[in-house]
């Protein structure tokens, strides 16, 4: 019985490993990764990359995409949210005593 | 929740209570918190939560309401401590928080997916307190109520967290069962428990010939491990007219409810 309920819990994270080693879907550990680069042929880093020059060279597109993929944070820096087990709406009066509670706490 | 999930979520638990620094055992919650420079506090925040995890502007911050009478080091309060770190810890809901977006408000999210959240913390929780290769080395290759005690006094976690987590680990399959006022309220069950469905009709009252059925009938009180006939829980097998279950039963009297934890030999 206890080598049966070990295969129905492992089956599907062992699958999940090996497509991962194998390339299948993206690596998510060292192990998988380092297998995944042993079954891999090395391939050349184009010149233009072999120096980080390129990130500076405003001519070069590369340097287009990283400004893409850019994303502001001021949001996050500037936003509130709670998580809350068994909650329920929480009243003004004990959200003021959080707050002191918070401001009091021994790490800010 | 779907097994890859759990164990996602479990070697996420065991990587941070073994390996991302010493909190020992029982599992040094509060430091992994400091570690992570998440602030915290205690206090009687009434009724309205058990644990909140707070975001702002990129700060976290844990509110525990200790009812006013909670210790730090109560088990109910530690779990709650943990199923806090679990928001914080689970990319998923992490990232929720980070974007300003409350996991409270039922609005915000349909019920089920919102249970679904509560659920992984709750996991993550369970984990964190009794590691998984730790959890292990209490598991023998036989049962005995003594070894969920063992458990509830090594990982400091509540007989429910206890049983739970043996359901899930555990190297004897059983069987909990939730009684109150003499109705069976939930039952859990290992995956090989060889018996899975309970003798129950519609009304789901408990079994007379049990040892929790004896309570809300008799009022006895079965202080050890008794032997019952098995059909009397498992009424719809064929095969188990001649076999007894051991029956352990931890009577709350306060909440009028039994917990009876069952397994074959």
């Amino acid at each position: 019985m206890e080598t049966k309920k070990l295969q129905n819990t492992n089956f599907e994270a062992e699958l999940s490993s090996a497509l991962k080693s194998a390339g299948y879907i993206f690596p998510t550990t060292d192990k998988e990764a380092e297998y995944f680069l042993e079954q891999s042929e090395d391939i050349d880093v184009p010149d233009k990359y072999k120096t980080c020059n390129f990130i500076f060279d405003e001519s070069d597109r590369a340097l287009d995409i990283i400004k893409g993929t850019h994303v502001d944070n001021q949001k996050a820096k500037q936003n509130w949210a709670i998580a809350a087990r068994h909650g329920r709406n929480i009243p003004q009066d004990i959200l003021d005593k959080m707050k002191h509670d918070k401001d009091n706490s021994p790490k800010k | 929740m779907e097994i890859r999930r759990k164990k996602q979520i479990s070697d996420l638990a065991e990587y941070i209570a073994t390996e991302d620094g010493d909190y020992g055992i029982p599992v040094n919650v509060i430091k992994i918190a400091e570690d992570n420079d998440i602030s915290y506090s205690f206090n009687d925040y009434g009724n309205y939560f058990d644990g909140l995890l707070e975001q702002e502007d990129g700060h976290f911050h844990i509110y525990i309401n200790d009812y006013g009478k909670l210790l730090k080091s109560s088990v109910r309060t530690r779990f709650s401590f943990s199923h806090e770190l679990g928001h914080y810890f689970i990319d998923e809901h992490r990232m929720i928080l980070e974007n300003g977006n409350s996991l409270l408000h039922p609005s915000f999210y349909m019920m089920h997916q919102k249970e679904s959240v509560e659920k992984e913390a709750d996991y993550f929780a369970s984990c964190l307190l009794m590691p998984e290769k730790t959890f292990l080395k209490f598991c023998q290759n036989f049962f005995s109520y003594e070894i969920i005690r063992e458990i509830q006094e090594s990982f400091q976690v509540s007989l429910s967290a206890a049983l739970f987590r043996y359901i899930d680990l555990g190297a004897i399959p059983i069987t909990v069962v939730c009684v109150k006022k003499g109705i069976i309220q939930y039952d859990w069950h290992s995956v090989d428990f060889p018996y899975p469905y309970l003798n129950k009709d519609y009304t789901k009252k408990v079994p007379l010939l049990t040892c929790a059925g004896d309570y809300f009938t008799n009022e006895v009180v079965c202080d050890k491990t008794e032997d019952v006939d098995a059909k009397e829980w498992f009424r719809s097998y064929d095969d188990i007219s001649e076999l007894t279950v051991h029956e352990k039963c931890i009577y709350q009297k306060k909440f009028d409810t039994t917990i009876s934890i069952l397994w074959f030999d």
